[in-house]
């Protein structure tokens, strides 16, 4: 598993980590999945979830793991799968567009709505965010990425983009309440 | 920095477990008296949620177009006819 240890020191693209984990764990998934019952469709779906927490947990936050990355995912795949299997669902995945319903105010908001309408309104101010807060990128990478002079600039953007995001989602939450209630 | 950036900055650091000691005391005993601090942490709370879900939902693109690059490269033929094997099976039970 060369290609796996080398991506996890997050160097690589994580397309080329993606392509190289579909290549070197998938197929050993998708015969797991396949011996409990599961469809072609649940694998795949079970296997882009247990990626996203790899990505999240290993390669973003730099999780030490004692095991390698096939370990790893395969546990991850296993519990995600046995998880719901026991509970006897159907297994569902992992959804970043989920609806999520919040309580604000005694209301009950639908985020992904929010999330749509805030793409087209922030599309820059949330790449930065997610540049840094979900791909954990430094802020020289992210001045490099974004243009700014400075390390400094980079930072007073950010919590610019911060501002800007949480005002739009409080008035977009609050409004969408007023039309639930 | 203005002085709303600088409490979203003082706010991320608390969200972020960042924050020590008195600095963390003194924010906490500000957010039960204050009420507009405490409002502009739990919206900045939700806006972490927000850039998350628009991560996972960017990352489940780029993983969407990287699975049908692996299964329509010819070079994978054969593996992937193996991984399809191992569902055929059931059809037939």
């Amino acid at each position: 598993m060369e290609v796996l240890e080398v991506c996890e020191k997050k160097a690589v693209v994580p397309k080329d980590l993606f392509r190289a984990l579909y290549r070197e764990v998938f197929p050993s998934v998708a015969q797991y999945i396949g011996k409990k019952g599961g469809t072609f469709e649940q694998a795949k779906d079970v296997f882009q979830d247990a990626l996203i927490i790899y990505y999240e947990q290993v390669v973003c936050h730099e999780k030490v793991i004692k095991v390698s990355g096939l370990a790893y995912i395969f546990g991850v795949v296993k519990h995600l799968w046995n998880h719901q299997y026991r509970l006897g669902i159907n297994y569902e995945p992992l959804r970043s567009d989920r609806e999520i319903v919040d309580e604000v105010a005694g209301g009950q908001v639908s985020n992904k709505r929010i999330l749509a309408l805030l793409t087209k309104a922030g599309d820059r101010c949330l790449k930065l965010l997610k540049a840094f807060y979900y791909d954990k990128s430094s802020m020289t990478e992210l001045a490099k990425q974004f243009g700014f002079r400075s390390e400094h600039s980079a930072t007073v953007q950010k919590f610019k983009c911060l501002e800007k995001i949480r005002s739009f989602i409080k008035v977009k939450s609050l409004h969408y309440e007023d039309f639930i209630e | 920095m203005r002085t709303s950036l600088n409490e979203i900055s003082l706010l991320d650091a608390y969200l972020h477990n960042e924050l020590m000691g008195e600095e963390k005391l003194l924010l906490e005993a500000r957010l039960i008296i204050e009420e507009q601090l405490k409002d502009h942490l739990f919206w900045q709370r939700q806006s972490y949620r927000f850039v998350r879900d628009y991560g996972r939902q960017n990352l489940r693109e780029q993983l969407q177009i990287v699975e049908e690059e692996f299964l329509g490269d010819p070079r994978n033929e054969t593996i992937i006819q193996r991984i399809k094997s191992y569902f055929k099976k059931r059809r037939f039970r």
